[in-house]
Order: C-alpha cells, then sequence, then structure tokens
C-alpha cells in the first residue's frame, strides 16, 4: 500500500512525487516504460516572461525544477532586462538529455520514490483506498492518486495524413481519462498542441544566423546555488527566418493540413501557433523569427523554434529547406500534432483535489495548461496537497496576490478554459510585486507553514532577516551635512546632495538604478550581505511607494476580494439565473474576488452578494 | 431593500398615479409563464401571443365580476424590457379604477406590488442595461429641460453610451499593446511594442481630453438649475422674487419650500425648468451669523447655478452680500432719486448690474426713453470656451451696467459709463431670465455630462491619465508603468464594467502573430 500514487513521470508527476516524500511518505511513481522522468519533449527550455517566476516560486517551496533547471543549462538569458526590475525573468536553454538523467538521479539517490515502469490501465476506489490495476496484471493500492499524464489520454498523433495513437511521438498511448476513472468530467473540448521537426546539428549553416550568446550575469534558480555558477558548458542559440518561399510552400498545401483540412478537432493555443497558423491567419506577414535551439552538448538534435507543423513530411522538408541556413537541414525526428483530452478544471478545488472523488489530484497539461512550469507549479500543489492531507494538515492555498502558481491555479478551477492555458505576466494585477527577485520572501510564510524540517527553511530564513535588517537601514541610514558626503555624491553621480537625505529617498531617485547604488553604498559602509538581498531590498524600495499606491485603488474595487463568501446560499437564492448557479456550482467560489472573475457572472448577482455583506 | 434579492412575480402601474388620464398601463414581470394570469380575463391568457395586443375584459378572480375593459401586450423574456416575462395591461386610467386593478392582483397572492425601480433593477440584473445605462434612464424620466432629456436617452443608447463604451475599447487597446511590451517582445520586436503601445496612449489620451471637456464646469448644477436671491434682508428679494413668480406662465409647481431657511418655487422659461430660491432665511446679525441654517443657506447659495445679489442701494452694505460673488447684482429702489449716487458707491457695481424699480410705475430716465416693447433678450456677453480646471460657475466676465439692446438710436457717449435704464417690474424679470437662461445655454453648448457620478469618474480618469503622461516621461520601467495602468483601469472600470486579463490577453492573440 502506497500513501501516494503518481500517474506520469513528466514535471508534474516529479514535482508532485519530490514534495510528496519530503513528508516521509511511501510514494510511487508511474511512468511509461522508455521515456525518461521529467522529459522536455517540445522546446529544450525551463522560464522565460512569467514562467520564470513559477521556477522560483517552486524552487522557494521546496520544490525541484530550480535545481534541475540550473544543473542541465547550457544558455542563460534574462528576458526584459532593459524594462525594469519587476517584469524581468530568466529562461534557460537546458541539455534534454542532462535534465533527464539529473531527474532520474536525484529521484533516485536522494529519496525513497518508488519508480514503476508501467502503465495504469484500470483504477477504482473502495472504502477510500484507490486500487490500481497496472498493464503488467500487477494491482497496487494507494490512499491518493495523483494524475499527471499529460497529452497521454487519448492522445492522437498527427504529421499530415498520418495519424497514430499516443501522446509523443514513439511512445506507446495511453488510456482515455474515463477508462481510468468513470466519475471524472472532461473539459467538452478536446485540446491541440504541435511541436516543430527536429534538425540534425550538423547539416545547418549557423554562419548565416544571428547568434545570441548565454547571459553570464543570469542569475540561477536554485537559491543554495552560487548565484552565477554554471555547470555545464554553456552555448549560443541562433536566430533565422521564415520567407516568401517558405509561407508559399504551406499555404498551397493547406488542404493537407490537419488543422485547416478538419482532420484535427482540439483547440490549440493562440499563443504558441503552428507555422500554417501564422501563414493562414496572418497573409500578409512573410517572415516569422526562427530560434535554433540545441537540444544539449552531445546530442546532434537542434530544436527550430517557430515552426511547429503537422503538415505531411516531405512539405516540412520543403519549406524548412528555404530557411536560411537551413538549406541543407537533415530532419532527424518529423514534426507533429497532438490532440488530447483535459479534464474539466472547474471539478477541481484550489489543492487540485477533484471535489467528486476526495483523494485524486491533477496537475499538468491534463488541466490543460502548456509549459514544463505551469506542470511543475501544479505537481507542486497536488502533492503538497495531498501529502498534507494524509499527514492530518489543512491544505495550502496561493493568493494570486502572492504568487504567479495562485493566479493559475485560481484561473484554471474559477474558469472553464477554452484553449491551453498559459501563464503571462499579463494574467497578474500586481506585477510590481510578485517578482522574481523578491519570490524567498513572497513564499516564506508559505515555507514555514509546511513544518519540513529541511535546510531549506534554515537559510531562507537567514535570507529573510537579512532583507529585514538591509530595508531598515534604508529608512535610517541618513547622510548628514558635510564635505565627504558632499562629495561623496559629486563623484557617484548620486545628483543633488540634499542634507540628511536618506538610503532610501536616494535609492528612488529615477535616474540611479538602485541595486547598483545599494551595493555600493553597503560596500562604503562595510556591511556584507547577500547580493541576491540587496537587490531583493533595493528593488522593494524602490517600489513601495507604487505598490502601496496601486493596493489602495485596487483595494477600494476589491474592497470584497477576500471576503469570504458561501456559495451553497447563492445556489438557494432565488434572484440568480439557473446559468449563473450553474457556473457557480461548478467552480464553487470561496471568495468575492473568485466570484467575480467566474464567466458571465457579473454584475447583478455581485451586486447581490456585494449587497449582502452589510 | 428586500427586493433585491427577490425575483417574484411583480406588478405596478408605470404610467404614474396623480391624476385620472384616459389610459394607464399596468406592468407584471416576473412570471414564469401566462397561467399565472388565469381567472383574469374573459380570454385564456395562455393563449396570448407574444407582440400581439389583445383586447379583453378583466375580471375579478374572486368573484368573477367585471372590472374593466383592457387591452394585453405579452413580452416574451428574454426580448423583454428586462429580459423576464411581462404582460402590459392598458387599463382606464381613473386613478381608483388603477388602484382597484392593483390590489386585485396583489390580493390574489400570486404578485407583489413593484418597488420603485424594481423593473429597470432586473434589466440592470439580467444585462439588459449597464448602470452607466440606467443612470442614463433616471436622466431621461426626471430630466427638467430638452438638454437634460436628450442627454438621458444618449446615455441610455446614444452619442454618450457610444462615448464610454469607446473609452472602454480603448483602454483594452491601451492594455493589450502595453503587455505586447512584457509577455511578446520576441514576438512583436522591441520598436514595434513600443510604437503601438504609444499610439494606443495617444488615442486613449485624445478621447479622454475629449470627454473631459464636457465635464469642465460644475455641471450637475444643471440638472436643476437653480436661481437664488441673496443680500440684505431689506434689500428687495422677498418682492423681486414674488415678481419673477408673478406671472401665471412661470408657476410651474405649488408646492412650497419647507425649510425654514429658503423658500424655493419652480419656474419655467424658455423650456427649461429653474427653481427659485430666496434665501429670506439668511440674516446677517452677529448672532446667528454661524448657526445651521445660516450654513445651509450659504452653501444654497454657493452651488446655486445662478446667483443674484439684491441691493438696496440706500442701506449699508451687509455681511450677507459677500457670501459669493454673484452673476448679476439687482439695485432695487431705483426709483428713488440719487440712487445713481449710491451704485457709483457700491462696491458691487464691478459686478453685471440691474437698476429695478419694485415700487410701482418708473419713470422714464432723463437720457433717453428706452422702453422696448420686448427689452428682448440682450446680448449675453460671449462667454468663450469654458475653462475646465474651474469648479465653479463661469467668472462673470465684467462688471458694470448692463445694456439693454436699445430699439431706438444708440446715444453717443458722453463722459462716464453708460447709464442704463432702470427696469420695471416686467422688463427686470425678462431680463433676468433672459440672463439666466443666456448663461445656460453657454453652459450646455460643450453638451456637458450631467450624470455627477459619471462626470468625477471622468475627471478623475482625466487627472490619472494626465499624470499617466508625464510618468511615461519620466520612467522607462514597465513595472511601475504596469501600475499606473491598472490605477487607470480601475476608473475605466467604474465607469463601464470590467476587463478580465483574459478579454485583454485574446484582444492580443487576435490582433498580433504571438508565438514563436
Amino acid at each position: 500500500m502506497f500513501d501516494i500514487v503518481v500517474i506520469g513521470g513528466g514535471h508534474a508527476g516529479v514535482e508532485a512525487a519530490w514534495i510528496s516524500q519530503q513528508f516521509g511518505l511511501k510514494v510511487a511513481i508511474l511512468s511509461l516504460p522508455g521515456i525518461g522522468l521529467a522529459s522536455t519533449p517540445c522546446n529544450p527550455a525551463v522560464g522565460g516572461v512569467g514562467k520564470g517566476q513559477v521556477v522560483r516560486e517552486i524552487d522557494a517551496l521546496g520544490g525541484l525544477m530550480g535545481r534541475l533547471a540550473d544543473l542541465s543549462a547550457i544558455q542563460y538569458r534574462t528576458l526584459n532586462e532593459s524594462k525594469g526590475y519587476a517584469v524581468q525573468s530568466t529562461r534557460v536553454q537546458v541539455d534534454k538529455d542532462a535534465y533527464s538523467r539529473n531527474a532520474e538521479k536525484i529521484i533516485a539517490e536522494e529519496t525513497t520514490i518508488e519508480v514503476l515502469r508501467d502503465k495504469a490501465v484500470e483504477i477504482d476506489r473502495e472504502e477510500g483506498i484507490f486500487n490500481i490495476t497496472l498493464e503488467s496484471s500487477i494491482k497496487i493500492q494507494s490512499r491518493r492518486v495523483i494524475i499527471t499524464a499529460g497529452t497521454f489520454l487519448s492522445g492522437l498523433l498527427h504529421t499530415g495524413e498520418e495519424k497514430t495513437s499516443g501522446g509523443r511521438t514513439g511512445c506507446v498511448p495511453g488510456p482515455g481519462l474515463q477508462a481510468l476513472i468513470k466519475e471524472i468530467k472532461l473539459n467538452p473540448l478536446r485540446f491541440k498542441t504541435g511541436t516543430p521537426a527536429r534538425l540534425n546539428k550538423n547539416s545547418i549553416d549557423f554562419s548565416v544566423m544571428d547568434p545570441q550568446e548565454s547571459d553570464e550575469h543570469s542569475l540561477n534558480f536554485h537559491f543554495a546555488h552560487e548565484p552565477k555558477q554554471r555547470f555545464l558548458e554553456q552555448v549560443s542559440c541562433y536566430l533565422s527566418r521564415t520567407n516568401e518561399d517558405t509561407l508559399g510552400i504551406i499555404r498551397s498545401n493547406k488542404d493537407r493540413s490537419p488543422i485547416f483540412n478538419g482532420q484535427i478537432k482540439g483547440v490549440g493555443p493562440r499563443y504558441c501557433p503552428s507555422i500554417e497558423d501564422k501563414a493562414f491567419r496572418y497573409p500578409d506577414r512573410n517572415s516569422h523569427h526562427v530560434f535554433v535551439e540545441p537540444e544539449g552538448l552531445e546530442t546532434d538534435s537542434v530544436y527550430p523554434n517557430g515552426i511547429s507543423t503537422s503538415l505531411p513530411k516531405e512539405v516540412q522538408e520543403a519549406f524548412i529547406r528555404t530557411i536560411p541556413g537551413l538549406e541543407n537541414a537533415e530532419i532527424l525526428v518529423h514534426g507533429y500534432a497532438v490532440e488530447y483530452d483535459v479534464v474539466d478544471t472547474t471539478q477541481l478545488d484550489r489543492a487540485l483535489e477533484h471535489t467528486e472523488v476526495p483523494g485524486l489530484f491533477f496537475a499538468g497539461q491534463i488541466n490543460g495548461t502548456s509549459g514544463y512550469e505551469e506542470a511543475a507549479g501544479q505537481g507542486l500543489i497536488a502533492g503538497l496537497n495531498a501529502s498534507l492531507g494524509l499527514v492530518g494538515r489543512s491544505k495550502l492555498h496561493l493568493k494570486r496576490e502572492e504568487s504567479y502558481i495562485g493566479v493559475m491555479v485560481e484561473d484554471l478551477v474559477t474558469q472553464k478554459r477554452d484553449e491551453p492555458y498559459r501563464l503571462f505576466t499579463a494574467r497578474n494585477e500586481r506585477r510590481l510585486f510578485v517578482r522574481e527577485d523578491n519570490t524567498f520572501l513572497r513564499m516564506a510564510p508559505y515555507r514555514l507553514s509546511l513544518g519540513l524540517n529541511t535546510n531549506l527553511d534554515q537559510s531562507l530564513s537567514l535570507l529573510v532577516s537579512e532583507y529585514e535588517v538591509v530595508m531598515n537601514l534604508l529608512s535610517s541610514y541618513r547622510y548628514r551635512e558635510n564635505q565627504e558626503n558632499r562629495e561623496h555624491f559629486l563623484t557617484q553621480g548620486y545628483g543633488t546632495f540634499a542634507p540628511n537625505i536618506t538610503l532610501s529617498e536616494l535609492l528612488k531617485r529615477s535616474f540611479l538604478d538602485p541595486v547598483a547604488v545599494l551595493t555600493n553604498e553597503l560596500l562604503r559602509a562595510g556591511i556584507v550581505v547577500d547580493s541576491r538581498v540587496v537587490r531583493t531590498a533595493a528593488i522593494s524600495n524602490k517600489y513601495a511607494g507604487y505598490i502601496d499606491r496601486a493596493k489602495i485603488d485596487l483595494d477600494r474595487v476589491d474592497r470584497f476580494e477576500n471576503k469570504k463568501i458561501d456559495y451553497t446560499d447563492l445556489l438557494k437564492s432565488s434572484n440568480i439565473s439557473t446559468e449563473c448557479k450553474q457556473r457557480i456550482s461548478e467552480v464553487r467560489p470561496e471568495t468575492f474576488g473568485q466570484l467575480k472573475r467566474i464567466q458571465g457572472i457579473r454584475p447583478a448577482t455581485l451586486a447581490t452578494v456585494a449587497g449582502n455583506f452589510n | 431593500m428586500e427586493w433585491l434579492y427577490s425575483d417574484d412575480p411583480i406588478i405596478a402601474c408605470s404610467t404614474g398615479q396623480l391624476e385620472n388620464t384616459a389610459i394607464s398601463v399596468i406592468r407584471a414581470s416576473g412570471f414564469d409563464n401566462l397561467s399565472i394570469f388565469q381567472g383574469f380575463f374573459d380570454k385564456n391568457p395562455e393563449e396570448f401571443c407574444p407582440h400581439r395586443t389583445i383586447f379583453c375584459h378583466l375580471f375579478d378572480p374572486a368573484n368573477s365580476s367585471l372590472v374593466d375593459q383592457v387591452v394585453c401586450t405579452y413580452f416574451k423574456g428574454p426580448n423583454s424590457y428586462n429580459g423576464e416575462n411581462i404582460l402590459e395591461i392598458s387599463v382606464h386610467g381613473n386613478r381608483f379604477n388603477v388602484s382597484r386593478i392593483l390590489s386585485l392582483f396583489t390580493a390574489s397572492g400570486r404578485f407583489r406590488k413593484a418597488a420603485p425601480g424594481e423593473f429597470t433593477y432586473r434589466a440592470l440584473k439580467n444585462k439588459k442595461l449597464t448602470l452607466s445605462q440606467v443612470e442614463g434612464l433616471d436622466l431621461l424620466l426626471n430630466a427638467s429641460s430638452g438638454f437634460a432629456l436628450d442627454q438621458g436617452l444618449q446615455v441610455l443608447c446614444g452619442e454618450v453610451n457610444e462615448k464610454y463604451i469607446e473609452l472602454q475599447n480603448r483602454y483594452l487597446s491601451l492594455r493589450s499593446n502595453f503587455e505586447l511590451n512584457i509577455d511578446f517582445v520576441e514576438d512583436v520586436g522591441e520598436d514595434v511594442a513600443d510604437q503601438k503601445f504609444r499610439e494606443a496612449f495617444f488615442q486613449f489620451e485624445s478621447l479622454v481630453a475629449e470627454l473631459y471637456k464636457r465635464v469642465g464646469a460644475n455641471t450637475s448644477v444643471l440638472l436643476k438649475p437653480e436661481i437664488v436671491l441673496y443680500g440684505a434682508v431689506n434689500a428687495g428679494k422677498s418682492s423681486l422674487f414674488n415678481e419673477l413668480l408673478s406671472t401665471d406662465r412661470s408657476i410651474v409647481s405649488d408646492i412650497k419650500g419647507t425649510t425654514r431657511d429658503y423658500v424655493s418655487e419652480g419656474l419655467s422659461f424658455n423650456s427649461v425648468e429653474y427653481s427659485l430660491i430666496d434665501t429670506a432665511g439668511i440674516r446677517s446679525t452677529e448672532n446667528d451669523i454661524e448657526s445651521e441654517g445660516i450654513k445651509r443657506g450659504r452653501k444654497k447659495i454657493q452651488n446655486a447655478f445662478y446667483k443674484i445679489l439684491v441691493i438696496n442701494p440706500f442701506e449699508p452694505p451687509s455681511k450677507v452680500d459677500a457670501i459669493d460673488d454673484p452673476d448679476v447684482v439687482v439695485f432695487t429702489h431705483c426709483d428713488l432719486a440719487n440712487h445713481e449716487k449710491e451704485i457709483e458707491r457700491s462696491e458691487y457695481k464691478i459686478f453685471p448690474y440691474l437698476k429695478v424699480s419694485l415700487s410701482g410705475p418708473i419713470e422714464p430716465e432723463k437720457s433717453g426713453p428706452i422702453e422696448p416693447e420686448k427689452s428682448g433678450p440682450i446680448e449675453p456677453e460671449k462667454s468663450g470656451p469654458i475653462e475646465p480646471e474651474k469648479s465653479g460657475p463661469i467668472e462673470p466676465k465684467k462688471g458694470g451696467p448692463i445694456e439693454p439692446e436699445k430699439s431706438g438710436p444708440i446715444e453717443p457717449k458722453k463722459s462716464g459709463p453708460i447709464e442704463p435704464a432702470v427696469l420695471t417690474k416686467n422688463q427686470a424679470f425678462m431680463q433676468i431670465m433672459n440672463l439666466v437662461s443666456s448663461k445656460y445655454s453657454a453652459l450646455i453648448e460643450d453638451r456637458p455630462l450631467l450624470l455627477e457620478r459619471h462626470a468625477d469618474l471622468i475627471r478623475t480618469i482625466a487627472q490619472k491619465t494626465d499624470e499617466f503622461g508625464k510618468l511615461l516621461k519620466e520612467h522607462d520601467d514597465l513595472g511601475i508603468i504596469s501600475s499606473e495602468i491598472n490605477r487607470l483601469g480601475v476608473e475605466v472600470e467604474e465607469l463601464i464594467g470590467s476587463l478580465p486579463p483574459d478579454q485583454v490577453l485574446g484582444n492580443i492573440f487576435e490582433n498580433f502573430c504571438i508565438g514563436k
């Protein structure tokens, strides 16, 4: 008997299992034979705008992804670097083999997790215990089950006219979700995603492309790593572009495109269109970026980012070879699209537990999200909450005002999704506060509440207390009127000297880089603090006024945001339409803010509820 | 406010019950189906066709006695005013008949009497109308001038409503184009994203400026414009007040003002309903100048649409005179000799003024008879564009005597200011009302927005837009800009409704080729 069985060994599954075993629970991962743990079947990159924040949140909560990403990174970038600290995000290209190898190694060496290379074919539940029948006819039992099956449930692959069952090219298909658990309600839409062909590095002429080098200043994800340490050799990515010939070939093969000839019924993400989508939806554009990204140091495979496709193989070859540098490109694996089942996430609660089937959790792409980071974040939440339940503690809900994971989970469970969900910073109302640099602060209270007795708490607490010391210093440290200080301002380019100006005020001067100035001033005063603390303190100080001001405005409108409501009362109310009631009963909002964000709810129901507060 | 939470069938008379009329319309709303009317008509209500009129007899279901001959129209939801099933019953409009019929329905237990505004509340609830539109409807129903009436309609379904929707669209565009700069730079390119954002801000800013022009002056005073008479106790306010109301044409209401602080009467002129207010209660004695009643009176004066300061030039200046700057000064007792000399000594001669005789027929002036049969509208001094920054009423342009249009030859100027004629009571009425009317016309020239909540929000939006424009010049930190865009959005949301992030993202995906 296991405490927790995780079905699926991808990013969500690994994260769920990793966090669960920290509670001393007996955990198994069911992973299909032939696929490594935490594999990266699409773009070999971790992080990105909004997603970098998620990786750091996972890391600060004790997850694995940040560590794996650092250990496997072969190129670093800080996105939006020139646009202010609040909107910066880290992204790394990873060596996909190393990433999976590191995951296997850490799971095998550092944990008691049992990895079963087998497939679940049936699950039933008796008296709160799940009985899982595996393909090898073995039956196992578990108190909790977390399904993280990605695109494997009733997965259907398309490459031109060819259709094969499966969740990924070269892999066996998984069973239909409802065959596993009959009570599960599916999203009425099937989703679709796609991936480009993989090319042989040796057949590419990189000399005609623009190189993008790794940024040595970007900071590692895992807080216990040296911020700028690199574990693998760093390589470049390259930029090329499609042209009229490329798009001409695609446009003349519309009838052979599974997306446009009706063969694919699933809904794909608009933010991650295939090259066919781009060709037909934007007929005026004849050039799109193609980022040529290495998939690893040892492999010859490269990932041409921007031309995901499900066109027939010969059409893929023809259009790829029109792209500068790819004239002689040899295709290692052809691109394909995959359609798959997703669950109706409005049936899940904020712990990602199914409301109709207690003890059953869902995380990752099966919940209709895209992206490794989104998957891992959900895996962490599902694993944490499954474990907390087993050790008799209350569930952990991250708030949307404080984390991207909180934004994502709430968006998923309160709204029916009509296309794959990806995190964008635009989804976050408090971007100025929910930043990469202050993740350790934002997550500290949650981390502490988990009560895991690891070194993590101690070292994170150290950062938090250093931060508090520095923040106190900022408001108390004043520059007295004297010749030395005047000269100091002059030589450092700090602008006009103002007698008794505080360090905090100085850092807010709009023409100064607060991080550089604070680093400089602490050095002058001989105070040694962790560089990340300096960074966070300087940035937090700069934004403090804006954050407060926005909070006042948002609170005015959202003064009921966190007001608890009892949705069952709403269901009994006679003045709420049946349609609204149905949405409410699906979403089960717990606060007024959540009610507000349900599609098709406002304004009358809101007026009703708000009126009831008084 | 129990009714906020109920969706019981309701009934009420929609055409008013103050007097007897030929027809009154009774409206029933919120029933599941027409079977609720079983027993009320000589025809089977369940066979009433939607959107057709049906002539029938109305019965008392208790004893099947005939009550009235009526015409019914059935509006089947959601294609009705408020989205619910509605039956409109046109009955004979005798007040007692209407009450009796309403009681029949409520006594049957199948209907509850609707609370005021409840039909419309349900329209709001069922998203037939937005909050702004409901406010427009309220303005339409309670307008006291043709202008207000028109604007009510424009807010409900016309030009103003379209402007608000356009403002929301431009804000959406602003947000979307801003987000390009953060989440989608790799897709659209840095220069394109920045340019798109600045264009979108320019578009938003120019619409805000356009709307702001329409809320500049204190426009809510135009809703029910008040003309206030103030001045010392013996200045002649009350007799001027009575004079202004003395003609039949001006009396529109017999409801007396009820407070002891002032007396108010309705007065209609050029299709605008004004309230004429005599602040008789304000006295300038040392003892009670700060009493509550006085404070209220002062406020009444300061907030009035049109302020008339009445002065007896033979009396010493009073404290009341100084409460606020008048739109016009009326010097009374100008039938008396030497009044010119007294006016010359008055500090209020710097405001536009009229000289009036209230005591009886007046002698024509020496300086030439101006006996305009109708003095006609005096040329309003050109007010020019209203400065939006000013919160108060427009400034009097310049002081001095107001020269009525002369029908006769223009008197050559000799020395000193032109001496205007002393006006009779009737002339004074026309003169004053023409001045009031000119001010009103000047103020509505820019089609000011009358609804105070809207005007306040637009002022705030304008102020925040202005701050935001400055911020853009000083900062290139997108985090800060983002935070301030959201603050702006909070206000736009209050005016029109919210824009969830999915809508912003959807807008981006529809307009840009996103995705690597």
